[in-house]
C-alpha cells in the first residue's frame, strides 16, 4: 500500500513540476496570443482606413468582388472582409509565433510546417482570386460574342466557359496546395475527357444539321450586310 | 504624272516648289473598280474651279491587292467635256503607301503629314469607292475653306431613309447634343478643311487609338468642333458608293466608331457640360432633289439579334441601367415585329447610360460598347417599322425628333457626370 501511495505522490511531484515549468510558457502563449488579438484589431484599423482612402469598394464593385463576396454568403462589404482576412490572419500568426516558443520538438515541426506552406497558401489564394476574375470577364466576352453572333443559347455558351475557367483555377490552387494532386489529377483529366467525348459524340451524330443552318445563316448575314452603309 | 514606285522622300521635290496650295487625299483599299473615277472627278474639279492653285492628288493605300494604284495614276481627264482648255499648274498625282495600324485614320494622317508638309492652304479627302462624286464636290469642300475662311467642312448628303443609321441614331443627334452644332454628317468621310486644321490633327496623339481605324471621321469633326474652329457643311447631293466590302464586320465598325464618340465625350467634357440646345452650322452648295438608291432592309433578323440580347444580356445591362429600363427593354423585346416599337426616350437613356458607364469605368469599353449593338439592332428595326409607308423626308423628320430628345435630356448625362 505505501509504495502504491509513494509512487503516487512521486508522479504527482513531477506533474507538479512540469506544471510549474509549464505555466510560464503558457503564460508567454497567452500574453502573446493578447498582443496578438491587439496588433491584429490595429492592423485591421489602418487597413480599413486605407482601402476607404482609395475607394476599395467603389473599385471592387468595378470589377465584380462585391458580386462574388455577396454570392460567397458574405454580405459585409469588401473593405470589411479584407480586414476580417488580415485581422485572423495576425493572430494565426501571433498564436503560431507563441507556439514556437515553447521550443518542444512536436510545436517545433509544427510551426516550420505551418510556414513553409503560408506561400503554398498564398499563391493558391492567388489563383483562386485571378481565376474568379480571369474567368468572369472571359465569360462575360464569350457571352456578349455569342449574342452578337446571333446565338440564342448565349447565357448558357457563357456559364459553361465560366465554370471550365473556374473549375480550372480551382484544380490549379488544390495542386499547388498539395492536396492530394494525383486524384485531382486524374479527377480533372475524367471529367473534361468526358466532358469533351461527350460533346464531340452529341455535335457529330446531332449537330451537323445545326452547323449546316448555322452557316448558311453567317454567309446570308453577310450578303444582307453588304445592301445597307450603316455609317 | 508622278512615278508609282516614288519614294515618300521625294514626294516634296516632286511638286512644284515643293508646295502645293491644295491636297485632295484619297485613302484607298482594294478600290480598283471605282478609285478612277473619283480621281477624274477631283482632277476635273481642280481644273474648273481652282485652276491657278497649285495642287496635288494624294492616293493613300493600305496595300490594295488589285490595281488601285495603278487606277490613280492612269486615270484620264477629258478636260474639253468640262469645258476647260488648260490650266496654270498640272496637277500631280502621287499614290503611297502608309504605315501604322491598317485603317482609315492611318491613311489619313499619311496625307495630313505631306499636306503640312508641302505647306497646302485647303486639303479635302473624299472616299475611294464614290460613284457619286462629281467636280463640283471638289468647290463645294475647298471653297468655304478657300473663300470664306472656315476650318472644317462636313458633307451634307441626300441619303436614303435606312441609310447611315449608326449616324442618324446616335452619332449625329449626340454630337449635336453634346457640341451645340447641327452638323448632319459627322462621318460622311469627305471633308474640307484648312491648312490650320491640318496641323492640329497633325499634333495630336491618337494614332495608336481606334481614331486609327474608322474613328477618324468622328473624331475630325468633334475636334473641329471642340476645338472652336471654324465649321460649316456642304450639300453635295446624293453619296451613291461600291457595295461595302462583305469582310467588314458591323461590330468592328460600331466598336470603333461609337468607342471613339465616347472616348472623346470623355476628353471634351469640359467644352459640353456647359452647353444647352444647338444651332445651325453655315449651308453651301445647292439643295435639290436628289434620286437615292433604295435599300432593302431585313428587319425580322435586326429584331431578333435585339431579341437575342434582351434574352441573355439583361443582367449585364442591369450593371448600368436602372431596373425598369431594362425590364422595358425585355417586355420590349416580346413584341411582334409590325407592332415592335422602341420608344425614342428608351433609346436616348440606354445611350446616356451607357455613356455614364463609360466614364465611371463600369464595364470594360469592349463589352460596354459591344453590348449596345443589340440595342441599336433593336433602335433601328423600330425605325424601320416606324418609317416603313414614309418618304425620305417625312423619316428625317423623326431622325429630328430623336436629335430633339438628346438635346431634352442632356441634363441627365451632365446631372450624373
Amino acid at each position: 500500500m505505501d509504495r502504491i501511495t509513494d509512487q503516487i505522490y512521486k508522479h504527482l511531484g513531477t506533474f507538479w513540476e512540469k506544471l510549474m515549468e509549464f505555466i510560464p510558457d503558457a503564460l508567454l502563449i497567452i500574453l502573446i496570443v493578447a498582443s496578438g488579438f491587439i496588433a491584429a484589431s490595429f492592423v485591421n484599423h489602418i487597413f480599413q482606413k486605407g482601402f476607404r482612402a482609395v475607394r476599395f469598394d467603389a473599385w471592387s464593385e468595378q470589377i465584380g468582388f462585391t458580386t462574388a463576396l455577396r454570392k460567397a454568403g458574405f454580405s459585409i462589404s469588401p473593405t470589411k472582409f479584407m480586414g476580417s482576412f488580415l485581422y485572423w490572419f495576425v493572430v494565426v500568426l501571433f498564436f503560431m509565433a507563441g507556439f514556437a516558443t515553447l521550443g518542444y520538438e512536436v510545436t517545433d515541426a509544427l510551426v516550420s510546417v505551418f510556414f513553409m506552406y503560408l506561400p503554398r497558401f498564398f499563391s493558391a489564394v492567388v489563383i483562386i482570386v485571378l481565376g474568379y476574375f480571369i474567368a468572369n470577364f472571359l465569360a462575360r466576352a464569350v457571352l456578349i460574342a455569342a449574342v452578337n453572333a446571333g446565338i440564342e443559347y448565349s447565357k448558357l455558351v457563357s456559364e459553361s466557359v465560366r465554370i471550365f475557367l473556374f473549375i480550372l483555377a480551382f484544380a490549379m490552387a488544390l495542386e499547388q496546395l498539395a492536396i492530394a494532386p494525383k486524384i485531382v489529377l486524374a479527377a480533372f483529366a475524367i471529367f473534361f475527357g468526358t466532358i469533351g467525348l461527350a460533346l464531340a459524340i452529341a455535335f457529330g451524330a446531332a449537330g451537323k444539321e445545326y452547323a449546316k443552318r448555322a452557316l448558311s445563316r453567317l454567309f446570308s448575314k453577310k450578303e444582307e450586310d453588304s445592301g445597307i452603309d450603316q455609317l | 504624272m508622278a512615278d508609282p514606285e516614288l519614294a515618300r522622300e521625294d514626294i516634296k521635290t516632286a511638286v512644284t516648289n515643293g508646295s502645293a496650295d491644295i491636297v485632295i487625299g484619297i485613302a484607298s483599299y482594294n478600290n480598283a473598280r471605282t478609285i478612277g473615277h473619283v480621281v477624274r472627278a477631283v482632277d476635273a474639279g481642280l481644273a474648273k474651279y481652282f485652276p491657278d492653285q497649285r495642287a496635288i492628288i494624294i492616293n493613300s493605300d493600305g496595300g490594295s491587292k488589285d490595281s488601285t494604284p495603278e487606277e490613280v495614276l492612269n486615270a484620264k481627264t477629258d478636260h474639253k467635256a468640262v469645258f476647260l482648255s488648260h490650266r496654270l499648274h498640272p496637277v500631280n498625282r502621287i499614290t503611297t503607301p502608309y504605315h501604322g495600324i491598317p485603317g482609315k485614320g492611318s491613311a489619313f494622317r499619311a496625307i495630313f503629314k505631306l499636306a503640312s508638309e508641302l505647306g497646302a492652304k485647303a486639303c479635302c479627302v473624299v472616299d475611294a469607292d464614290l460613284r457619286s462624286i462629281t467636280p463640283e464636290w471638289i468647290e463645294l469642300l475647298l471653297s468655304p475653306v478657300f473663300k470664306e475662311g472656315f476650318d472644317f467642312v462636313a458633307p451634307l448628303y441626300s441619303r436614303h431613309k435606312y441609310d447611315g443609321t449608326i449616324t442618324n441614331s446616335i452619332i449625329y443627334p449626340l454630337t449635336r447634343a453634346l457640341y451645340g452644332r447641327q452638323i448632319r454628317q459627322p462621318i460622311g468621310g469627305d471633308f474640307g478643311f484648312s491648312g490650320r486644321m491640318t496641323d492640329f490633327y497633325l499634333n495630336q496623339d491618337v494614332w495608336n487609338t481606334d481614331i486609327a481605324r474608322f474613328g477618324i471621321d468622328i473624331w475630325m469633326t468633334t475636334e473641329a468642333l471642340a476645338g472652336g474652329f471654324k465649321v460649316c457643311q456642304s450639300y453635295l447631293g446624293a453619296k451613291i458608293h461600291d457595295p461595302k466590302d462583305p469582310g467588314s464586320d458591323l461590330k468592328d465598325m460600331f466598336v470603333q466608331v461609337v468607342g471613339s464618340l465616347m472616348s472623346l465625350t470623355e476628353k471634351h467634357h469640359e467644352q459640353w457640360m456647359t452647353l444647352a440646345g444647338s444651332t445651325d452650322v453655315p449651308t453651301f452648295g445647292f439643295k435639290y432633289m436628289a434620286a437615292v438608291v433604295p435599300i432593302n432592309v431585313n428587319t425580322e433578323g435586326m429584331l431578333r439579334h435585339f431579341r437575342i440580347g434582351a434574352e441573355n444580356l439583361r443582367d449585364l445591362w442591369a450593371g448600368f441601367m436602372d431596373k425598369e429600363a431594362v425590364s422595358l427593354l425585355v417586355t420590349m423585346a416580346r413584341e411582334d415585329a409590325p407592332l415592335f416599337r422602341f420608344p425614342k426616350e428608351a433609346w436616348v437613356r440606354a445611350v446616356y447610360d451607357s455613356l455614364l458607364a463609360y466614364h465611371h469605368r463600369k464595364l470594360a469599353p469592349e463589352h460596354l460598347l459591344k453590348s449596345l449593338i443589340p440595342l441599336y439592332y433593336g433602335r433601328t428595326a423600330s425605325f424601320f417599322l416606324e418609317t416603313a409607308e414614309m418618304s425620305d423626308e417625312e423619316a428625317e423628320s423623326v431622325v429630328e425628333e430623336v436629335a430633339a430628345e438628346y438635346e431634352k435630356h442632356k441634363n441627365y448625362l451632365t446631372a450624373n457626370w
